[in-house]
């Protein structure tokens, strides 16, 4: 069974802090901002996850009534960058390997 | 009439052969599963049992000896059961292979397709009203659902491609393209056999198709055939074509 990354768990737990979320909360609110970006919470990547944090996330954390959902998701990101966390494998996408090995394409290094 | 109800069938077991052999030769390159069920797929399921399915009629009237038929029903059934077994597993190995349910859905399935392969055996007495027999169903169900959770976890799969191509993640849009093709043409292809099924039930319940079967058929293998070869080889210049930005850099 595969685990949540170690990229989701820091960025639910961080959103936990810096909001009145609980964990369920916060974890939901990634999981859902991740599925919106068409990303998984098991294979994202920090960088992945900075972009999710700038572009999806205010305005999930706006429609949950967050005051100053722009200045936490700087937070977030800030944090994000200076947390070092070890990236995914960069072959974390197992599907669109095969298919693209399949179709007839070369491997993509994945970010 | 005939004509366009075969034009579909024989598209599809072309592409098959074609697709299955290229597969089959990449697998053997890379050691690697995906190609190497999605080939058995395509010679299993459709060069093989596709191909003598619409074949046997024609086959019949020439061929007078009984074991011989019987001999070319079993490899057709065999062809058709692999075809969807492979599938099955494919779509478990490809996009959930760390889900233990999944490994139990295609141990169901498979299980549900065996009576498929020795109907007569299995079945006895059943010809005339195989809808009364549960073992109908079951594989019926696991033939449809073959293709459609390969198509459906393809679509899936190429709707997150879409969201993250449209975010700047390391997109392949030709890619998603391709993916998107799969998907509509091994829905097809469950479609071929659900169709299958509603035409069964709209005869026994005594209802008139508005649609011969063979044209229903025939449609549903173009469609799919066109979709596959596309999603194989797409015309050059086109965006399905592209080669991925990180491909061009390298």
């Amino acid at each position: 069974m595969a685990t949540d990354s170690l990229t989701f768990e820091w960025t639910s737990a961080a959103l936990e802090a810096a909001t009145l979320f609980d964990r369920l909360q916060a974890r939901g609110t990634v999981r859902l901002a991740l599925r919106q970006a068409g990303l998984d919470a098991t294979t994202v990547t920090p960088d992945d996850m900075a972009v999710v944090i700038q572009k999806i996330l205010p305005k999930e954390l706006t429609s949950r009534k967050v005051a100053d959902a722009e200045r936490v998701c700087r937070e977030l990101v800030l944090g994000l960058r200076t947390a070092h966390l070890q990236q995914a494998a960069p072959a974390g996408r197992a599907p669109e390997d095969a298919f693209r090995r399949m179709f007839g394409g070369a491997p993509q290094i994945t970010r | 009439m005939i004509a366009l109800g075969l034009a579909g069938s024989i598209a599809y077991s072309l592409v098959s052969l074609i697709l299955g052999v290229r597969l089959l030769r990449l697998a053997r390159r890379t050691h690697q599963l995906p190609e190497l069920l999605i080939g058995i797929m395509f010679i299993s399921g459709g060069m093989l049992g596709h191909t003598l399915a619409w074949a046997f009629p024609f086959i019949a009237r020439v061929v007078s000896s009984p074991l011989a038929l019987v001999v070319l029903e079993f490899v057709c059934r065999l062809g058709i059961a692999g075809g969807c077994a492979a599938t099955l597993v494919a779509a478990w190995r490809i996009f959930r292979p760390d889900r233990p349910w999944a490994g139990v859905l295609v141990g169901v399935m498979v299980t549900m397709l065996v009576p498929f392969v020795l109907p007569k055996i299995l079945m006895v007495g059943a010809a005339t009203a195989p809808l009364r027999v549960p073992l109908y169903w079951g594989w019926s169900i696991a033939s449809v659902l073959s293709y459609g959770w390969m198509a459906g976890e393809s679509l899936n799969t190429q709707s997150q491609m879409r969201r993250r191509n449209r975010l700047g993640l390391g997109g392949d849009p030709a890619l998603t393209g391709r993916l998107l093709l799969w998907g509509l043409g091994t829905g097809a292809k469950a479609l071929l056999f659900a169709s299958l099924v509603i035409y069964q039930i709209l005869a026994a319940v005594g209802i008139p198709a508005r649609l011969p079967q063979s044209v229903v058929v025939s449609g549903l293998g173009l469609f799919c055939s066109v979709c596959l070869w596309l999603a194989f080889f797409p015309p050059r210049g086109s965006r399905l074509a592209d080669r991925p930005a990180s491909a061009e850099a390298s």
